[in-house]
């Protein structure tokens, strides 16, 4: 089940109103309740992989009250090491058997052994990445005696597997969404209307300016030879929209969904394209996983700690993993290689913490200073999304050949005005938003009833005119 | 809460009242004649799913239009057929396509479908009347709803540009010379042959809308043929051959049918067992062209006059 399906929008009322019912009753019937939608809404895409997500569940479970209850600091790392294993395994052989297996056959193949090694003929679990990296977070909290395991099989299971967090994030932790469980929650009426009006915003975000952006972008990324400098480089400028507006807009619709659950969810997204370097682009870009690769790979690796190749080689480290997480593609590799040379002058003189604030605080326009930074860091991050996007390393520099072509100069065929109109609008309302948790957060909140619903009407309005044919969502394959 | 559900509940009832009348207003103002009309020269309109649509080159037959269309149920014909003779009266002649697999029961398929529905609806929204409303809505009301959005976006696009014909804007169908030649290979592979086995029950809903369109027809003064398009001699789906015969018998003793089931074609012209392919279009194109010079609406027995002539034709080989 998708977000942006009507199917969707006949679910959550549906959750909704029994949530709330059952809310004076207990709070356990409310998890038992929160859990059931959570696994209806994963079989909605394949029942067959619920086996999976439960088995995950129950074993992160268990081996966690292995662990705390562990007579001897040698069982417990047995128990750690059995849950890692298994969990990286599951990733390991659904995610990146067949990746390995031809790249391993490649590489006798350049030495002239004619090797065939098998490759699997099975699909990706849809949210695979994301519930393997909950369940390892809590694994590794409990064994670095960071918390207590979670007694109660139902709320952990919900921590795993909570719906609007399932298949694509935000990737939370037990400290943040557990006692969040445990705890009666009490309707309010402004979280709840915020959080529909976040539900609207990430809608728009998805269906008007991702989906719209995918049009050209795919037509442009399928077909690179027959394009100019120009259109190619607009191609790539799309897809930098169109995989903000997919990932940030379904990360919209999460938080909004449990908000209006009465749960807070961490924020993913901080208006990445307004930041004024790489790092501060990281920051802002796939929160949720930035802190978890920081938390659980950049610091027990030694972090900033232990002088300048310390910090240099943690940082290459965290950027690979980081790309071959997002897939089992030496695109996302080099990637994510990419992004840690973008990175490294500033980790190297320390000035990757020099632009923490909101760029231009409380001021319409940036300086000028702050305005090229952002172009000049936008421009970059276009350039590193060619490989996110295309299908082999050998395409994307046929790409980025073409643009750095005469070409370049020419205009664009076949220019997409609608879709440029589309991106300006957005990228202005979301520069007047960024001091909001997102963009509309307070946009029209004092008008008169009558304007402001006026308001969600309109945006209601150019979701339908404006949407393109539903596509899935662009994370739901890592 | 209390407050919540009654904002929701309103809003929601506003929202389905805005969209509803968007979808109303703008049907009703592409509901227009104009916006439907051919040019003066057309006497003749051929209707029906996709053998039709593969097997009259309407650029060689005179003063014909072909808007058959793959695909299509005869809900949508019919709805087509209406709103044609309704804007153009100058239309005097409708040929519609009956032939084997259009009475099968596995029809209504074409009708439950949602992907079809989906794509249909939008197409036909603005000439449907509410009683066709809750044709569609009863047999599909997921799609039906779903439809709606792209029934906005179409409708809202067309009057917003200005379009002025709308039969230019959306697939009202038309001929389509499709390049294939697969029969050499379907024959020797046999795997078609026993694909196509489609229910010999009738539906009812497919004759009914027949009818609906014999009445219409009547009604505007408009001469209606029923015709099968050629189809290969090794086209499986003929077992209900009788119960076709007998329903033209008997459910349409006041029309001519016009078969051309025997139209004799090699198999380089055959697109597969059940559609031409643009030779074979040409070919029958012509054929049917001389028919209508040689006063085939007019002819007293308009289907000994086509029997006669495909023997000919076949003699002359």
């Amino acid at each position: 089940m998708l977000f942006n399906t009507l199917q969707y929008f006949i679910f959550l009322p549906i959750v909704f109103i029994i949530y709330w019912w059952v809310n004076n009753k207990s709070i356990k019937l409310q998890n038992i309740l929160l859990l059931t939608a959570s696994y209806y809404f994963y079989a909605c895409w394949d029942w067959r992989f619920l086996f999976l997500l439960v088995f995950s569940t129950g074993l992160d479970y268990y081996t966690g009250l292995k662990m705390f209850y562990a007579s001897t600091i040698n069982n417990k790392k047995i128990w750690f090491w059995l849950s890692i294993s298994v969990n990286l395994g599951f990733l390991g052989v659904f995610k990146y058997y067949n990746f390995f297996a031809e790249s391993f056959a490649d590489f006798l193949n350049n030495f002239g052994f004619q090797v065939n090694v098998g490759t699997l003929e099975i699909i990706l679990p849809v949210g695979i990445s994301f519930y393997t990296f909950h369940g390892l977070s809590y694994v590794i909290d409990i064994y670095k005696n960071r918390i207590e395991p979670e007694r109660n099989v139902v709320d952990y299971s919900l921590f795993v597997s909570y719906f609007p967090l399932l298949v694509a994030g935000p990737i939370e932790r037990a400290t943040h969404l557990l006692p969040q469980l445990k705890k009666k929650r009490v309707f309010s009426y402004l979280s709840a209307t915020d959080g529909l009006r976040q539900i609207l915003w990430g809608l728009l975000k998805k269906v008007v300016i991702a989906d719209n952006c995918a049009i050209y972008a795919n037509a442009i990324f399928d077909n690179p030879q027959s394009h100019s400098g120009s259109s190619l480089a607009l191609g790539a400028v799309f897809f930098a929209f169109q995989i903000y507006g997919d990932f940030s807009g379904y990360s919209d619709i999460a938080l909004g969904t449990s908000r209006l659950l009465g749960i807070e969810l961490l924020k993913n997204f901080n208006y990445p394209y307004f930041s004024r370097d790489i790092a501060e682009f990281w920051r802002r870009w796939h929160i949720s996983l930035s802190t978890w690769f920081r938390d659980y790979l950049y610091i027990p690796l030694g972090g900033s700690r232990g002088g300048m190749w310390m910090k240099v080689r943690n940082t290459l480290i965290i950027f690979l993993v980081s790309g071959f997480w997002h897939g089992a593609n030496w695109t996302f590799i080099v990637w994510g290689l990419l992004n840690a040379l973008y990175i490294m002058p500033s980790i190297i003189v320390s000035t990757n913490r020099n632009n923490i604030d909101i760029v231009a605080k409380g001021s319409f326009f940036p300086s000028i200073r702050d305005f090229l930074n952002i172009f000049l860091t936008f421009c970059l991050t276009v350039l590193a999304w060619i490989f996110f996007r295309a299908e082999t390393v050998g395409q994307a520099l046929f790409y980025l050949k073409g643009i750095f072509s005469v070409s370049i100069l020419s205009i664009p065929e076949n220019l997409p005005k609608i879709e440029i109109l589309l991106c300006s609008c957005f990228l202005l309302i979301e520069w007047i938003g960024r001091e909001n948790n997102y963009a509309i957060e307070t946009f029209g909140k004092r008008w008169n009833i009558i304007f402001r619903w006026s308001f969600y009407l309109f945006l209601i309005l150019l979701l339908i005119y404006f949407g393109a044919k539903e596509q899935n969502f662009i994370y739901f394959q890592f | 809460m209390k407050k919540f559900t009654i904002r929701i509940v309103v809003f929601s009832i506003l929202t389905f009242m805005v969209l509803s009348s968007i979808v109303i207003l703008s049907n009703i103002l592409i509901n227009k004649d104009s916006h439907f009309s051919i040019e003066n020269k057309i006497k003749y309109i051929v209707l029906g799913h996709s053998h039709p649509e593969g097997a009259f080159n309407d650029s060689l037959i005179s003063n014909t239009k072909n808007f058959a269309r793959g695909g299509e149920h005869y809900f949508y014909t019919y709805l087509k057929a209406r709103k044609l003779i309704e804007s153009n009266p100058h239309v005097k002649v409708i040929f519609l396509e009956l032939t084997n697999n259009q009475i099968s029961l596995d029809m209504e398929n074409w009708i439950n479908d949602s992907q079809k529905n989906m794509v249909n609806i939008p197409i036909y929204a603005p000439v449907m009347n509410k009683g066709d409303h809750y044709f569609v809505f009863k047999k599909n009301p997921y799609a039906y709803f779903k439809s709606q959005e792209i029934v906005i976006k179409k409708n809202l696009n067309f009057l917003l540009y200005n379009k002025k014909n709308i039969l230019l804007q959306r697939d009202w169908g038309g001929f389509y010379g499709n390049p294939r030649q697969k029969v050499d290979s379907i024959i020797r592979s046999n795997k078609n042959l026993k694909n196509r086995n489609l229910k010999i029950e009738v539906s009812n809903t497919c004759l009914d809308f027949i009818d609906k369109i014999e009445i219409i027809c009547q009604k505007q003064g408009v001469k209606l043929f029923l015709i099968r398009s050629p189809q290969h001699s090794k086209y499986v789906f003929n077992q209900n051959e009788e119960i076709l015969q007998e329903i033209i018998r008997t459910r349409y003793p006041k029309l001519h049918f016009l078969d051309f089931n025997n139209f004799s074609l090699l198999n380089e012209e055959y697109s597969d067992l059940e559609h031409l392919n643009y030779k074979g279009a040409k070919k029958f194109s012509l054929f049917f062209n001389t028919l209508l010079n040689d006063g085939l609406i007019h002819n007293s027995n308009p289907e000994q006059m086509v029997k006669d002539r495909i023997i000919n034709l076949s003699l002359k080989k």
